[in-house]
This record gives C-alpha cells, structure tokens and sequence, in this order.
C-alpha cells in the first residue's frame, strides 16, 4: 500500500472480543478497522459510513441480530452491492455456506485464523470488488456517451425539419423539454399509465419528431403568411398521417421503441379527448398517452410563441385558455399535471432552452438501462445526493436570512426563496457574473470586489466574508454581510473552483458601526461622497472642539476641456487616480472625500500647527499634479484652518470653497489659504511631472 | 508459565499457533481475553435457565475462540456440546446430557485458567 493512498476501512462484526481482536491484529497494519460487537451496532456504523467501508468481516452467530439478519437489512438498503461481505464463523455446514452465498456473501474464511490467509484473501476481495465498480462505472460512461449522441442526432434532424416549417429551432426544444416535465408529473400522480425513467427519455426524444411530415406539405402552405382555406387546411392536416407513414417505411430499426412512440406521436398528437380531433378521432384513452401529451406540449408551445396571425402569448394567459378548454380538451388527468406543473413549466421552459445539454435527462435513461441490468450502483450514491439536498433545502429554508449557491461551471446562482421578499429578484439567475445579474441591487463596483474576494479564497482558506451595501425591495440601501465558502473540485491533481455556498445576511449595527452604517460613498472613486464627508468632519469637530484641524477643497483645472479632448472615460480615469493620490497623502483618520465632479474636499482632524499647512499643501500639489498617462493636468486649491477660519462645519466649507475660487481668480494652477477679506496669497511651484 | 509448556500441557502443538498468529505477545493477549470473554458465564446461566438456543450460540462462540488458539481440548468439548443440540429441537433435548457436555466445557476451561495463572 503506498502513502499516498488512502487506507482502506474494514468493518469487523463479531460478539466476541477476542475474535475481533485477532481479526483487527492481522489487519490494522495495512487498513482502518471498524469494530462492532453485534448487527445493531453494524447498521448504525453503516448508516453513518457506508460509502467508506471497503469490506465487512461478519460472524453469523450473533445474539439478538445474527449475521444473515444483518445481510437482510443490506439488501434492503442495497450495501450489499458496493459492499463485499466475508462470513467469518465457525459454521461451516454446507447449508450455512449456500444461505450465505444467496445473500450474496463473497467469501468464507473459516476458524482457526491464519494470519496470511486473513490478509490476502481480504486484499483480494477488496481489489476484486474496486475492480468492478471501476468496470461499472466505465461501462456506465459509454453508455451515456452513446445517449447523448443519439440525442443529438436526433435534435439536429428534427431542427432542420422544424426550420422548413417555419419554426425556429426553439420549437424543437421546448416540446421536448415540456413533454418531459408532463410526463414526470404524470408519473408520479398517475402510476396507471405504467411509465418509467426510459420511457420518459424515449417519448421525449420521440416528441421532437412530431411534424416530421409537414415535409410533405408545399412550402405555399406550409408558409403561408394569412389564413388558410378550407382546403389548404386539409392538406395541412394530412403532415400527422404522413408523418407516421414515412416512419413506418424505414427499412430499419422500424421496431424499435423509439420508433414505435414517434409513431404514434406523428398520428396522434391531433387528436382530442372527446374524439374531434384528426385524423381518425379517436376518443379518450384511445388515443396513446404519449401522443396525448405531445399534443398539450404542442397546443402550449404554439401559444407562447409568437406566429404571423398572432403575438405571443404569456405563460399565464396561455394556461388560461388551455385550462377554459377554447384549445381543444384533454385528458382531465393531464390537465391537473399541467396545473400542477405551472409554475415550474415557466421557468423551466426559459432556463434550459438554452442549454440542450440539459434538456434530456441522459443521466435517467442510462440508469434505466443499468437497472434492467441489474446494476444498482448509481442509484444509491443518487439517492444519497437526493438526501443530502432534502436536508439542505429544509435547513435552508428555516432561515431566515437569503441563502446562495453558486455554479462556476454554469455560471448559475441558486438563491432560497427569501431573495424574492427582500430584494426582489429570482432565486435561480444564470449568466450570473458574465451578466451581472445584480446590477441595480448592488453596485458594479462592489459585485467586482466581491467576486475578487471570492476567488482569491483557495481550498485551504475557503471562507470569506464581506459586507455590502444593497439595495433592498423597499428601495432602501442596507448593509449586508455575504459570507460563504467555496468548494473545490480536484482535476488530476488541481484543483479548481467548483461551487459556493453562502449566506447574505442584515448587518448588524452596533454602536461602533454607526460611522460605517453613515458611509456612503462615491461609486466611481470609493471616496466618501459629499454627505458622508459632512456628518464625519462635523462628529471630529464636536467631539474634539479644542484640537487645531484643517480643511482642504480642490479641483482639477479645465476639466470640462479634458474630458471633450479626451473623452469621459479618461476623465474618469483621471479622477480614480486622483483618489487615489489623495489618500496615499492622508493618515487612516483623515477623510478624504470627492463632493463634486471633479472637486474633493480633505480633512485633517489634529493639525499640529498653522505651519504645517503651506508645506503640506504643496507637497499634495504635486503629488496630485504628476502627469497621468502623458496626459499634462493642474489643481486649484484651497485651505481653511479649524476654528482660525472657521468654527463651524458650514463655516469652514464656506470658507475654504472661498479660498479655492480665489486660487482660481488668479490664474489657477495654484493655492490660497483663507484669511477673512484679505486672503493670504501663495502661488504653488510649478507642477513639475515627475 | 512459558508459552510452549503452556501448549504442551494442553497437548495442544504450540508451533501451528505461533506460525498462525505470528507473534507471541499477541498469544498472550488472546488467552487473556478468552479467560475473561463472557461466553462461558452466558453458557452457564444458560444451562441453568435451560435456554437451549443461548447455550448452543455460547457454545459456538467458544468453540470458534479455541480453534482461534489452537486449544483442541476446550474446542472439542464445544464442539461436542453444539453439534448434539445442532439437529434437535428444544422439545427432544435432554437437560442431563446438555449439563454433562457442559460440565466437560467446564473442565477444559478451568485448566486454561489455571494454568495461565
């Protein structure tokens, strides 16, 4: 066994200690032992670790539970099948050795122990098995390959067919997609009509061959852009008869199931429930269920898509009138699947359509298959998965804060239906970054940084956390913490963003999160927005009246000419990197703000001296005037100290906006510090690009 | 008491158990556990209740632990007790002859026990 494998787990069902521990002795060297000293304690640890567990050594002779009552209880929750069970016991009559095997134990190893023999004959049986299931699930893989090509030929066929009449290959699609959704429904609520997995995969495949024979119908016809008369629709209605009779000439395969359902669906799918349909009205459940439904997928789609006499209609409007009847009736058993389907039907029908990938369900007909077969292997790791995600969604939903599920590969989020209260967009959103399908919730640049932090997380640090501000149904913004953790998937060796789960929650605001819950900030530069900058210079001021503060306002020089010459978006540009700038030459308790287009106010709470600000202001200058982009700009600036200038907020703002149009009076490119009437004047150096 | 005498008191071939069980310490170890292992107080309250199905499991259960250690004595005693009550039901089982094979039980299990003390 190398270090790099994983050991293998043996599970050791025996009521005797000593027994267990001879067994364990010989084995624990080369593989995890599970001990358990009767068949109750044998199923919970299987319950609990069945996928796990390579191999069971089990005694028969056991009280209350004996070794075939366990082997029973397998079988019935098919551990059996993945699992190899080795009688260990000291019966060896012939009758307990054939019991056994019809439990399918698959091997004996009698008393005394022989520590060699132990260890090779389990070695083998578990290589044995592995080998298998690693058989299966090749066979398994080829068999779904062959599906999908099969599908797809299909598709394409039918598609071309389809384009002839008119219809667009959407067409094609969405009867498949909806005759499946019908079909599951009746399934489940009508066990009388006897279909099964594969027979929904073969009817759907079958459904997108249903007016195959409009290719016999002429093109004027076919086309025809207003009503047809009388007896163009006659030769119109001759496509289902036709339709059925080109199936049946196929010199091959003209007995396959698959052949058969499209048949009857070509013939059939005009026909009616009370027998007034076409061509040989037949009444009731006369008429096969497959083409029943073909033709409520048909009468559906034909409403919802738009046609040269009339507009498309709406899901509902289209259920409306398919449930009063004005379409045609059906089979009442049908009508309650559709209604039961409603909902789903309209989502469904706009999510997969475009993906055909999705559309039929591969994975079911292999699976059918397999069963026939008699290998049961996906169907527990399914039904596993199936529980996995009951719990989930039960858990999910006694939340109360809006849970998210993210596809990488898809490009798919699945949010619990709370999204819908609190913001009011769909729970399952594709296209989901490529779009960003959150825009007007949440702003671009926050959903930017957000999928940033999301995937700087690797496999060893998946968590990740922050908080955001959205904007909620009633058209408030609100602070939300995302948190969540992605999940890896492991590519030969890499490992690769696989899926994220998460949950979005209110924020909670505590005393010390007031300054935040007030931030509000300019999207473009990150900076706090003139309101912000406001309530936070006056909370410094009052908080700390005595201590010396300065203010700073500035503005680029001819912005307007800047951005005609070289367009807004290089302004913009320009204004980021001015940010940028100004907080790089602030302390962390310094606000730095953008108030204007292109204007941004700066404070300094704890100024030492009056000294500072001219040596200050100059070293900002030019680090705000170095050239960007080979693009050549000025500031104009102005400065007002706290109280000397200003004792107040609104004061010291006025004030200093005086002093920055007093630098722009005199020439711009420069700055002016505030003084009462008489301003003091300090013209800047020259910019100098550095 | 050496491993080997141990054996050879019992008339049991102490080299097919070593070459079994590979290690000695690991012998020692079983013997222990098979002096405490509960079957042979299941065995008696069975035999005194009359459970028969209990006594022919119990019995079972230490036959399989002295084949495990090579005791022919104490496993064919077992043997003897499990294969009597194997073929007939509980209505035919005659009590006296069940106590006298576990009495014989008994006897192989007391020598164990004392001389591994």
């Amino acid at each position: 066994m190398t270090s790099t494998e994983q050991k293998k787990t043996i599970l050791i069902v025996d009521d005797a200690e000593l027994n267990r521990a001879l067994l364990s002795d010989i084995l624990q060297e080369d593989y995890n032992i599970i001990e358990a000293a009767d068949g109750t304690e044998a199923i919970e640890i299987l319950k609990k670790n069945d996928a796990s567990i390579s191999l069971i050594l089990l005694d028969i002779l056991m009280p209350r539970m004996s070794g075939f009552d366990v082997l029973t209880i397998m079988q019935k929750n098919h551990w059996h099948e993945t699992i190899p069970v080795v009688i260990i016991s000291s019966e060896n009559s012939m009758e307990y050795i054939e019991k056994g095997y019809e439990y399918g134990v698959v091997d004996y190893i009698s008393r005394p122990f022989d520590s060699n023999i132990v260890l090779q004959r389990v070695k083998n049986t578990i290589i044995l098995y592995s080998k298998q299931k690693e058989l299966e699930g090749l066979v398994k893989e080829q068999m779904l390959e062959k599906e999908s090509n099969n599908a797809l030929m299909i598709n394409i066929l039918s598609t071309i067919v389809e384009f002839r009449n008119g219809e667009s290959g959407l067409h094609v699609i969405r009867i498949r997609i909806i005759t499946e959704i019908l079909l599951e429904a009746l399934r489940k609520r009508y066990p009388e009509y006897a279909i099964d997995e594969s027979h929904i995969a073969l009817i759907s495949n079958a459904a997108a061959l249903h007016d195959i024979g409009k290719i016999e119908i002429p093109e004027e016809i076919l086309n025809k852009p207003g009503k047809l008369t009388v007896e163009e629709f006659e030769i119109m209605k001759t496509h289902s008869a036709r339709g059925e009779q080109m199936l049946n000439e196929l010199r091959f395969g003209s007995d396959e199931e698959l052949v058969r359902y499209a048949r009857q669906i070509c013939r059939w799918h005009h026909e009616r429930w009370d027998g007034n349909g076409y061509p040989d009205h037949l009444k009731g459940d006369e008429i096969p269920i497959a083409a029943q439904i073909v033709s409520v997928a048909d009468v559906y789609d034909a409403l919802v898509s738009e046609r040269v006499y009339k507009p498309p209609y709406t899901h509902k409007q289209a259920m409306q009138m398919i449930l009063n009847g004005e379409c045609g009736m059906f089979n009442s058993k049908l009508i309650v699947c559709l209604t039961e389907v409603d909902t789903y039907l309209e989502t469904a029908v706009s999510l997969r359509s475009h993906d055909p990938a999705h559309i039929f369900n591969i994975n079911q007909l292999s699976q059918e298959l397999f069963q026939k077969k008699g290998v049961k292997l996906s169907d527990r790791t399914l039904f596993l998965l199936e529980q996995e995600r009951t719990k989930y969604q039960f858990i999910a939903s006694l939340s109360k804060d809006v849970l998210f599920e993210y596809d990488f590969s898809t490009d798919t989020v699945l949010f619990s239906e709370k999204c819908r209260e609190e913001f009011n967009f769909p729970s399952i959103i594709t296209d989901f970054v490529e779009k960003n399908r959150l825009y007007g919730v949440i702003s671009e640049k926050d959903f930017q940084d957000l999928i940033t932090r999301i995937e700087s997380t690797t496999s060893a640090a998946p968590v990740f956390q922050k908080r955001l501000l959205l904007s909620t149904i009633s058209g408030t913004q609100e602070w939300y913490e995302f948190i969540g953790r992605t999940l890896w998937a492991d590519n030969d060796g890499n490992e690769e963003l696989y899926s994220c789960v998460g949950r979005i929650a209110r924020s909670q605001s505590g005393s010390n999160l007031a300054m935040q819950e007030l931030a509000q900030r300019d999207a473009l530069t990150n900076l706090y927005n003139q309101g912000t900058a406001r309530k936070i210079i006056s909370q410094t001021i009052s908080t700390d009246p005595r201590t010396t503060g300065l203010m700073v306002m500035f503005d680029l020089d001819n912005f307007k000419k800047l951005n005609e010459r070289n367009g807004h978006l290089f302004g913009d540009q320009i204004l980021k990197h001015i940010a940028r700038i100004s907080e790089n030459n602030i302390r962390k308790k310094d606000i730095c703000s953008r108030i204007g287009g292109d204007r941004f106010l700066l404070y300094f709470g704890e100024l030492f001296s009056e000294e500072f600000v001219y040596p200050y202001c100059t070293t900002l200058t030019r680090a705000l005037t170095q050239k960007y982009k080979d693009s050549e700009y000025t500031v104009s600036m102005g400065a007002a100290l706290y109280p000397q200038d200003g004792t107040t907020y609104e004061e010291l703002f006025r004030h200093t906006k005086e002093a920055l149009e007093t630098s722009k009076r005199r020439g711009k490119n420069c700055f002016t510090r505030y003084r009462d009437a008489h301003s003091r004047q300090e013209p800047f150096p020259e910019a100098v690009p550095e | 008491m050496e491993l080997k005498t141990f054996y050879e008191n019992l008339g049991a071939d102490y080299n097919i158990v070593l070459r079994r069980l590979l290690r000695e310490s690991l012998i020692y170890k079983y013997l222990n556990m098979l002096i405490k292992d509960p079957s042979f107080e299941t065995l008696q309250n069975a035999v005194e209740s009359e459970d028969f199905e209990e006594i022919f499991r119990a019995a079972h259960t230490i036959k399989g632990m002295a084949l495990n250690l090579e005791l022919p004595p104490l496993a064919a005693a077992a043997s003897d007790l499990t294969e009597y009550l194997r073929y007939i039901t509980s209505g035919e089982a005659d009590i006296s002859v069940v106590k006298e094979k576990y009495e014989k039980i008994r006897n192989e299990y007391e020598t164990v026990r004392k001389l591994m003390e």
